[in-house]
């Protein structure tokens, strides 16, 4: 059989395949690619260039199509998005780089830093915690939904909030589950009428060290990146590599001087650092020179220039990987599940802070 | 003009026609490829040490750590492998197709090209004009230079092939058509969509990843195997055994090649990981496929000339490495393992093992081969048995340590692995300089003593004088 | 050293031994597209631009959105909206300014009266003349009517912020003020006829039973 014929084979198994068995459009590739390989390209002479090139020239529209072109049209079209900070203040997000941030990004990509850092986080794997509380009239329903649950998810039926779910309290129902369970336990707790709270934890070492869920955090970032993030930068510089410390939330953890010190010489911060030195974005400062922005290096002391300075403003507007959005949540914590959580430390630190304000 | 008098000397002698049309553009080619592997190995060693003495030429902004790392990069894979690729890929397709290479001025003028643009992109990244994408760091610019570069070989080598007198094609002449088809199909698609159509965000990096993946997966690895396909059965003296198995893996290799290259926890949507992960998996097939192919023609037998056992024992080697690398990168491709590996120095060591210790001493092994018929003249063998001691233990050890330190200790590798990879990576220096030295040193006498080279001369000076 | 090497180039003949992969590789290819499909099932996130590793799906992800109890969405509206309009004169903390003339709204008996209605009639007509609150006299400066500007929701809401706001006085702990509540004072025949705004003596005559 030809290339042309084969591939018409190719193409009706992934047409049959996407339209009457309703597989999802890669797969039907993957399905119209084997035929095509079966009935055609295994099975011709490939004697002619033009066998060769007719089969390279449709593999390659099927390559740039599946990987390149459909992710563009999936990703091209991102907006702004709603976000809010920690303090609850809504903005959008991602926010433009502003004046000399926008410089700030090409010396960052002129000297390389991608060589050694990446800008992305990543996160393996999310937990959720689920607590239910049920009133006295719904709360035999609330515990045949509990062992319903458990039941369902092959869990043992003996234990815990089996036994007892006490009346107008909050009980742990089941941690660490994911979320295709915590749903299926809240849809059949919500059924029974019983008030339901779930925590979502999220596990991988880039995010933020938390002792309880997440102990080796390394504290990159509150959650996962995704394409959102880096709407504005020219390009993204993800990165491959990690010589060094992930800085997609680098400006969400260091203050300028410490920036400029680790750029002149990183040594000043961490004796075992390997980072190379960046004294060609400083210059020496005249005798007797004064102010915050001098730094002493050895018996020498450096100010930084202008390229330094748009460097480091580019550095402390990196603080992606920190506000929720919809395709990253971040960690959210029981809402109602203890009784007045806030006012209590908030007083107590109020209390114990206060007559120190006194004192001094 | 130029063809009728060619013709006419390959009724005489085709063999002596055929190797006076390559000789003038292949030595061009290689003996530029081999100056960029000299370049390649003096600033990698530079940016090895960098990592040692964090203050050494902290005041020069063009030997920044980030700046001579993707330069290097840029002249192993741009100016070492491909020119070498290219020079290898013109005197397998004139010789396996008993033709003389047409039109070899392309060939020359093209190489001219693509030597200026992988310059500019050089001196671009050291300059601070980096487009800061991995796959193509070199300034946008300079790509459309380097497309034009390619297709002039590429017209050349095509024209070549079609002219071939059997009718049959072998799959080594399969796998270099490809490659010579392929790499200015991707280059041309990337540079449209990263620089002329802007890709917005991420998209840019997909494209990159995208390319890097064609690059590796199927313009290199085929570069690598039509080269093996070639000298494996010719060095024996025996025929290939299963084509079909080749006819397989040409095609497994080439569709599942061309998609994938997305890491697990890239931040893209999940399906490019997943599609990669996939893809993966199937392109082992095709990697056994010609692992067979390649292991029935060559068991159990030498190279049928003494003189090619050290072509024919680093080919061995290089289709060794092939399948070793292939196989890591499939356990590597599933998302467990991969995370584990993801962002640590295992992933450049596995390329530079790859493109160096597989595609680099597989055309290494052919110029052995190739040289000193063109030239009429071999290496020197003493300094031939140093370049390739140096070679290849500086390949492994710039790349074993690397990877094994990269895996055991998650992402910031800043142990002895680093060290090792520094010597690795001085041995490797030695040995390119000592590789660039024997060839210098070989056209110089070639040039002296045989009528090939100094024909060209003679020709090129007949040429001015008639113009 | 210098001999011209042979060219003893191979016979490209037929000599290409043929022989291809065996039927049973294409079984296993076969087996593994199955195991491809069920692979991209369960990771590729249903194709879906917003599903990201690890996450299986797009329900999955939409699922870790946990929705608020309506007291903390209540809580949250109230305070970005006393932040916006009351902060100003009485201050983000709560403690309003004695010198210019703005009245505490912490512990004040005002705020912390058993039925928010007086507080719901304030906002809705505003305040004026003088008003006693903690022991001290407040008679500087009028407060501007909200009726008009804020929706029921909204007034309730900004009251449940202040009534309940934990950190401005253990007594701040009263029940959440409902926009039913407000809707119903603000239909009152009191609040209908009346455009002025009121004053302490009219609100204690007025709303009784709030003592």
């Amino acid at each position: 059989m030809t290339i042309g014929l084969s591939f018409l084979c190719g193409l009706l198994a992934s047409s049959v395949s996407y339209f009457m068995l309703g597989l999802w459009w890669p797969v039907a590739l993957l399905v119209g690619g084997f035929a095509w390989l079966a009935f055609g390209l295994l099975d011709v002479k490939m004697n002619s260039t033009f066998t060769l090139l007719g089969g390279m020239l449709l593999i390659f529209c099927v390559s740039l199509s599946a990987m390149v072109l459909r992710a563009n049209d999936q990703l091209s079209g991102l907006q702004f998005a709603n976000t809010q900070d920690e303090e609850g203040t809504e903005f959008r997000y991602p926010v433009p780089l502003l004046g000399q941030a926008r410089y700030g990004e090409k010396i960052y990509k002129a000297s390389g830093c991608v060589a050694c850092h990446t800008q992305q986080v990543t996160h393996e794997s999310v937990e959720l915690d689920v607590k239910a509380m049920a009133g006295e009239k719904n709360h035999a329903a609330a515990q045949e939904a509990v062992s319903r649950f458990y039941r369902s998810t092959g869990r043992k039926t003996s234990g815990g909030a089996a036994l007892g779910l006490p009346v107008g309290e909050w009980e742990t129902i089941e941690t660490g589950l994911n979320p295709a369970d915590a749903s299926k336990a809240r849809n059949f707790l919500a059924a029974a009428g019983a008030s339901v709270d779930v925590q979502v934890r999220f596990r991988g070492e880039d995010l933020m060290q938390n002792e309880h869920s997440n102990p080796e955090g390394r504290g990159w970032g509150r959650r996962r990146s995704v394409a959102q993030d880096y709407l504005f930068a020219e390009p993204p510089m993800l990165g491959s590599v990690r010589i060094g410390p992930d800085l997609a939330n680098v400006g969400a953890r260091h203050t300028r001087d410490a920036l400029m010190r680790i750029l002149l010489n990183p040594r000043i911060i961490r004796k075992d650092s390997k980072m190379p030195q960046h004294r060609f974005l400083f210059e020496e400062a005249d005798e007797g020179e004064q102010g915050r922005h001098i730094i002493q290096d050895g018996d020498k002391a450096y100010k930084p220039t202008a390229d330094a300075e748009a460097l480091v403003d580019y550095l402390l507007s990196l603080k992606g990987a920190n506000y929720p959005l919809p395709e990253a949540p971040v960690n959210q914590p029981f809402t109602s599940s203890l009784p007045d959580p806030a006012p209590a430390p908030a007083e107590e630190a109020a209390k114990t802070t206060q007559p120190v304000e006194a004192d001094k | 003009m130029s063809s009728k008098p060619k013709e006419d000397e390959a009724k005489k002698d085709p063999r002596e026609a055929v190797d006076r049309s390559c000789c003038g553009p292949v030595l061009f080619l290689a003996f530029s490829a081999v100056a960029w592997l000299l370049v390649y190995s003096f600033f990698a060693l530079l940016a090895g040490v960098k990592v040692h003495a964090s203050g050494m030429m902290a005041d020069s902004a063009w030997l920044a750590y980030g700046r001579i790392q993707p330069a290097s990069l840029l002249a192993l894979q741009f100016g070492f492998l491909v020119q070498l690729g290219l020079a290898v890929s013109a005197w397998i397709l004139s010789h396996r197709g008993k033709t003389v290479l047409v039109d070899g001025g392309y060939l020359v003028f093209g190489g001219l090209l693509w030597n200026a643009g992988v310059t500019l992109g050089f001196i671009g990244i050291l300059n601070g004009n980096s487009s800061g994408l991995e796959g193509l760091p070199m300034p946008g610019e300079v790509l459309p230079l380097l497309f034009f570069g390619f297709v002039l070989v590429g017209l050349s080598l095509v024209q070549t092939n079609n002219r071939r007198t059997d009718e049959e094609m072998s799959p080594a002449q399969w796998f270099l058509f490809a490659a010579t088809l392929w790499l200015p199909w991707v280059l041309a698609g990337s540079y449209l969509l990263i620089h002329f159509f802007n890709a917005k965000g991420v998209v840019a990096n997909i494209v990159d990843w995208w390319f890097i993946h064609n690059f590796v997966k199927v313009y290199l690895t085929f570069v690598g195997l039509g080269t093996l396909f070639h000298f494996l059965p010719a060095m024996t003296g025996r025929a290939l055994a299963g084509r079909g198995f080749a006819q397989f893996g040409f095609w497994v290799l080439l569709l599942f090649g061309s998609m994938g290259g997305v890491g697990p926890g890239a931040p893209v949507p999940a399906w490019l990981s997943a599609l990669s992960t996939v893809t993966a998996v199937f392109y082992f097939f095709g990697v056994i496929a010609v692992w067979v192919s390649l292991k029935r023609t060559i068991n159990g037998v030498t190279a049928a000339d003494s003189s090619d056992s050290l072509a024919y024992n680093l080919m061995r080697l290089a289709a060794v490495i092939f399948v070793t690398v292939s196989a890591l990168n499939v356990f590597f491709a599933f998302p467990g393992p991969g995370s584990v590996a993801e962002f640590t120095i295992y992933g450049p060591a596995k390329e530079l093992l790859f493109s160096l210790g597989f595609v680099g001493v597989t055309l290494i092994a052919a110029l052995y081969h190739v040289f000193p018929r063109l030239a009429g003249i071999d290496f020197s063998p003493r300094m031939t048995r140093i370049q390739n001691a140096a070679i290849i233990l500086g390949v492994l050890g710039a790349t074993l340590p690397a990877a094994l330190g990269g895996l055991m200790s998650g992402d910031a590798v800043l142990g002895s692995g680093f060290y090792f990879a520094s010597v690795g990576q001085l041995l490797l220096f030695v040995g390119s300089l000592v590789l660039f030295v024997n060839l210098l040193g070989a056209v110089f006498f070639a040039m002296k003593n045989c009528g090939c080279l100094s024909s060209i001369c003679c020709g090129i000076k007949k040429k001015e004088a008639g113009t | 050293m210098a001999a011209k090497k042979t060219n003893e180039e191979p016979e490209t003949t037929q000599a290409d031994v043929s022989g291809g992969p065996k039927p049973w590789v294409f079984v296993l290819m076969v087996l593994t597209l199955y195991w491809a499909i069920n692979y991209l099932d369960g990771h590729s996130g249903g194709f879906n631009a917003t599903v990201y590793t690890p996450h299986s799906d797009a329900a999955a992800v939409a699922s870790l959105k946990v929705q608020k109890t309506p007291e903390e969405q209540a809580f949250e509206s109230g305070a970005r909206i006393y932040r916006g309009l009351c902060a100003a004169c009485h201050q983000p903390n709560g403690l309003g300014n004695s010198n210019a003339g703005f009245p505490p709204l912490a512990n004040s008996e005002w705020v912390l009266a058993p039925t928010p209605d007086r507080m719901i009639a304030i906002v809705l007509n505003g305040m004026q003349g003088p008003v006693e609150v903690s022991g001290q006299i407040y008679n500087k400066v009028a407060m501007p009517a909200q009726g008009v500007a804020l929706s029921s929701e909204d007034i309730a809401n900004v009251l449940s912020y202040i009534r309940r706001n934990g950190d401005w006085g253990d007594a701040h702990s009263l029940p959440l003020v409902t926009p039913e509540q407000v809707q119903a004072v603000r239909d009152s025949d009191a609040i209908v006829n009346r455009s002025a705004a009121w004053t302490a003596d009219e609100l204690k005559q007025q709303f009784p039973e709030s003592q």
